[in-house]
């Protein structure tokens, strides 16, 4: 892979550059045009689409729908897997690595790429640019070019090599510019994107994708949280485009993959289907507002990153499996639910951003000494990795028993019925309580990056906590999540808990 | 273990500004040049202290009172305040706030002259009980030590009367290189997108290290537990939060395995039975000494320490006579196998015997709650809710238990290669160990060997085994900071204390008048 382009501009003109903007937050506009706009988080494909293949065969695929009229003819350049197998391959990929990672898939994707190209004899023109650590990751093959027009900067697969199969690619880590980034693949740009379009994610026709460049970066930048996903006001663009931070701070802090990744399984025919493929490339900047795609709220982030095959979950004990070394899970009380769920594969822990002591633990980047050994983490320069999550602490409930924080809990008198429970994303953690003053679905435990959150979920008698040392108690709003702090407790119905942790401050 | 070791991943490219290169890394010396190629920026300032605990607090304090000016003077941290650390660490070994110490209160890390003493400042505020006890101490009462949020807030009072906030910069202190010309360079990393530049250099005449020590070192038995068991709360170091271990004795009868024989094991078990007296807990405790002492144990007739029940005895971690009697001149005047051996003889496990928790261990042991075991943990594995523990003892061979909790109360302190900026000026710029491992002072703190036309302080903990012994208490660094102050003074940093100036000083002390 070659250097990266001087990265001089960039110190330059943009005062901090110590801080890579947040890919996933700053705008996207398209232009219209018949080729294929990808946008998953982190990586931004525009790939050329031979509108011969595409056409037929989107339509045969849709099932006939009653009631919805006779079906409108699809303008339909998207890329569904059916139509170019070399361009749902291409998507296919992407979002693979998309959903596969981190923040910053760049160079994985890159990898991937590279070894796709090279099975590849007639690759579609296509760029894409995804984000890195700290920059962006760019490929272009064929007609694909990547231009910042403000700068008079174009890159085209001319000056990348040349691979066995004849293929050109041009592929480097570049600096982001301090000026908008237009990717194409090939197809001139008739008119100019609307300012105000905004393309969060998705799939949609267009000739070019224009990347804002990055959003001015604010003190709050560094948010030592690597999985919570934060919205930065808007990016500086020419536009003031509405920032569209209606669905995402209602929703308790999604992690990082969740929110857009609900919409790459639907987006090829429902636009084609709806005809809005036209549509989405032109006017709103309120696209959230119909973008059927993505529904925003309702559907609970975090389950996406958790290990996606369904399994049922073994009710009574389970602690006997031979293979993980992992602490069986403590029954708590008279709460028969909480057997293990079936074995996972230590990797499939869910993943956090931390600090690594000096002897390579994972810890809490607010965390003073680590959890394992006991060294002091604030020696080390706090360079954040991602690694498996420990245990963010336990519950001690008034009857003893305790309860290990390693993932998702649904607290209630019938936890079991919950489907997300049934699915494996939430496991049950039943409490019993005789003056039935707990409900069926009474509140939910998050782990989130390494907080732990309490979300009372809509209970008839409430939730309330009380701090240590707190006067009183405080009760919960349905649906709010609040941070549990070492020592809080809390109360439902007759039965209360506390919650107790070795990481963080004291 | 492998699961939760990590391989730092995708090394940071070089592509930030202002970062470390190769070349700076490998060298000894530096030249302003060589940083300039790196767009290190250079920001001059004539001391830099860092660590930023109590020990850069008190060195920083002294030189203000000798008249430095806060431009003359950077205090690079991670800390939000000077005691952040040593309150976290009294704070979860059960010292909250409202506890007293249990180190000593020769000192007062807030005020240079020990005057007006805690005792006598909770005197005035009306507690005579506190100055009767310093006046008959230690024959009719226990030594008197001072409350632990006393401490923190005339700290917090001093800090705000030096002007301190004004001289800290945030960041972590990456290494210390000596300057070509004289001088050194303390590289400092401050905070992701504070800088333009990841790096900052701070050159400067003198750098004053205090990084404390450089960890806790868990015992290996206890990191296997809780690697190979992915449990960490059943199995629990004293210096970490675990408060939900009593919580739990709280909730449910239980056995809590005590291991260990020095100050933090005595503040853990006065917490469970003062729970156990309070609550009506029905809390049984077995303590396992590796070494039990139960006699009057030391060198010599003058050297005598008590000790009964599995306990060493001591007024304080340290003889008193460390801090200005006989055993300090003798250490003074000491090198090398002789120091090392004066050391190995003040040293051991030792506590600060109190009358508190004499009685309660008394009651415990008559009512069969408390006992004792004498040997070592072989092996821990969880056993449903439970600990089962694998004790082999000396001779009475393995014995097996099941325990609700085990407290780790052993200190080990880490070696100071484990910390990143010691060991590189270990490796880089010519510092020397001591007899007793760590850093290697002179009598006026100056670091051994790395004298460039200036010079590196240390003090505290990771200097421990030079000429003065109590360094890591409020008086040892109170003590380091006087000598280093002396030293500056005579190199015309600051100017002299002499009667006039201490005793304005002082007055402005007494009266809070921002210096």
């Amino acid at each position: 892979m070659s250097a990266s382009p001087p990265p001089v501009p960039l110190t330059g003109t943009t005062g901090a550059p110590a801080t890579v903007p947040p890919f996933d937050q700053v705008a996207v506009r398209v232009a219209p045009g018949q080729d294929l706009v990808v946008r998953l988080p982190g990586v931004l494909l525009v790939v050329a689409v031979t509108t011969a293949a595409a056409g037929p065969a989107t339509a045969p695929a849709r099932p006939a729908l009653v009631g919805w009229g006779p079906a409108p003819v699809p303008p339909a350049p998207v890329a569904a897997p059916t139509g170019d197998v070399h361009v749902g391959e291409l998507v296919g990929l992407c979002r693979r690595v998309s959903a596969a990672g981190s923040r910053a898939p760049g160079r994985r994707l890159h990898e991937e790429l590279h070894g796709w190209l090279l099975t590849v004899t007639d690759p579609p023109s296509f760029a894409v640019a995804a984000a890195t650590e700290d920059g962006l990751a760019l490929v272009l093959v064929g007609g694909g070019t990547a231009e910042v027009p403000d700068l008079g900067l174009r890159l085209t697969p001319a000056e990348g090599e040349k691979l066995d199969n004849g293929t050109l690619v041009l592929d480097r880590f570049v600096t982001w510019p301090p000026a908008a980034l237009q990717l194409s693949a090939g197809a001139p740009a008739g008119t100019a994107p609307h300012p105000l379009a905004d393309l969060e994610a998705g799939a949609v026709p267009g000739a070019a994708a224009v990347l804002s460049p990055a959003p001015a970066p604010t003190a709050a930048g560094p948010v030592p949280t690597g999985t919570t996903q934060l919205r930065l006001p808007a990016p500086h663009v020419v536009t003031p485009p509405l920032p569209p931070p209606p669905p995402r701070p209602a929703a308790p802090a999604p992690t990082p993959r969740a929110p857009e990744v609900l919409a790459p399984p639907a987006p090829p025919h429902d636009h084609a289907g709806h005809g809005h493929g036209d549509h989405a490339d032109h006017d709103h900047g309120d696209h959230a507002g119909h973008d059927h795609a993505a529904p925003p709220a309702p559907v609970p982030p975090p389950p996406v990153e958790l290990p996606a095959p369904k399994k049922s979950t073994l009710l009574f004990g389970g602690t006997g499996e031979p293979e993980p070394p992992r602490e069986p899970l403590p029954t708590p009380g008279a709460a028969p639910a909480a057997g293990a769920p079936a074995a996972e594969p230590e990797d499939e822990r869910p993943q956090v951003k931390g600090i690594l002591c000096k002897n390579g633990h994972l810890n809490d980047p607010r965390a003073g000494f680590c959890a394992l050994c006991g060294i002091r983490t604030t020696q080390q320069t706090a360079v954040l990795v991602e690694g498996p999550r420990p245990p963010l602490g336990l519950l001690v409930f008034d009857d003893g028993a305790t309860v290990s924080l390693d993932m998702d809990y649904l607290l209630g008198r019938e936890p079991e019925t919950d489907e997300r429970v049934a699915s494996g994303q939430l496991r049950p953690l039943l409490v019993v309580d005789t003056t039935g003053g707990v409900s069926r679905h009474h509140a939910e435990i998050r782990l989130e990056g390494w907080d732990v959150l309490l979300v009372d979920t809509g209970s008839a008698n409430g939730t309330l906590v009380a701090p240590r040392g707190a006067p009183g108690w405080s009760s919960l709003v349905p649906g709010q999540p609040v941070r549990l702090t070492p020592g809080m407790a809390v109360r439902m119905g007759g039965r209360q808990f506390a919650f107790e942790s070795p990481h963080g401050g004291f | 273990m492998s699961e939760s070791t990590i391989a730092p991943q995708h090394a940071r490219t070089p592509a930030q500004p202002g970062d470390l290169t190769d070349q700076l890394i490998a060298s000894d010396f530096w030249t302003d040049q060589m940083l300039a190629e790196a767009g290190i920026p250079i920001i001059d300032v004539p001391f830099v202290t860092f660590g930023g605990g109590i020990g850069s607090f008190v060195t920083v304090d002294y030189l203000r009172i000798c008249g430095v000016p806060t431009s003359a003077m950077r205090v690079l941290t991670p800390l939000k305040t000077p005691w952040e650390s040593y309150e976290y660490l009294t704070t979860v070994s059960q010292i909250p706030r409202g506890e007293r110490l249990r180190s000593d209160s020769s000192s007062c890390p807030d005020n240079i002259w020990g005057f007006p003493s805690y005792a006598i400042r909770e005197a005035l505020q009306g507690d005579l009980k506190q100055a009767w006890n310093v006046l008959v101490e230690p024959i009719f009462a226990n030594y008197y030590t001072p409350r632990a949020g006393h401490a923190f807030e005339s700290m917090e009072k001093e800090m705000h009367r030096i002007r301190y906030p004004e001289m800290v910069v945030h960041g972590q202190v990456r290494m210390v290189r000596r300057r070509v010309g004289g001088g050194y360079f303390t590289i400092l990393t401050p905070p992701e997108g504070a800088t333009p530049t990841k790096r900052i250099a701070y050159r400067s005449q003198w750098v004053h290290v205090a990084v404390g020590y450089p960890g806790l070192k868990f015992l290996p038995d206890l990191q296997r537990y809780r690697s190979e068991h992915n449990d960490y709360s059943k199995v629990v170091n004293a210096y970490e939060r675990h408060e939900h271990v009593y919580e739990r004795l709280h909730q449910r009868p239980g056995t809590v395995l005590i291991r260990g024989g020095g100050i933090v094991a005595s503040r853990v078990l006065q917490r469970l039975i003062d729970d156990r007296d309070q609550r009506g807990l029905q809390t049984r405790i077995v303590h396992l000494f590796r070494t039990y002492v139960d006699k009057p144990h030391g060198t010599g007739i003058l050297k005598r320490r008590k000790g009964a029940d599995g306990w060493a005895y001591q007024g304080f971690n340290y003889p008193k006579s460390v801090w200005g009697g006989q055993l300090k001149q003798q250490v003074r005047t000491s090198e090398g196998a002789e120091r090392k051996r004066l050391y190995e003889e003040m040293g051991g496990t030792n506590t600060p015997v109190r009358r508190d928790w004499q009685e309660q261990l008394k009651r415990g042991r008559a009512e069969g709650w408390y006992r004792v075991m004498i040997g070592s943990i072989e092996d821990m594995r969880p056993v449903g809710d439970l600990v089962e523990v694998r004790a082999s003892t000396p001779d009475q061979g393995e014995h097996v238990g099941t325990f609700d909790a085990v407290i780790d109360c052993t200190g080990l302190e880490a070696d100071i290669r484990e910390h990143r900026v010691l060991a590189d000026l270990l490796d880089h710029s010519g510092a020397g160990r001591n007899p007793v491992g760590r850093l290697d002072v002179q009598r006026n703190f100056e670091v051994t060997g790395t004298a460039n036309g200036g010079k590196v302080y240390a003090s505290g903990s990771a200097t421990l085994g030079g000429p003065f012994p109590g360094v890591d208490t409020f008086f040892g660094l109170q003590i380091a900071a006087q000598e280093i102050a002396d030293d500056l003074i005579a190199q015309g940093f600051a100017r002299k204390l002499g009667p006039g100036r201490s005793t304005s000083q002082w007055w402005k002390w007494v009266r809070n008048v921002q210096i």
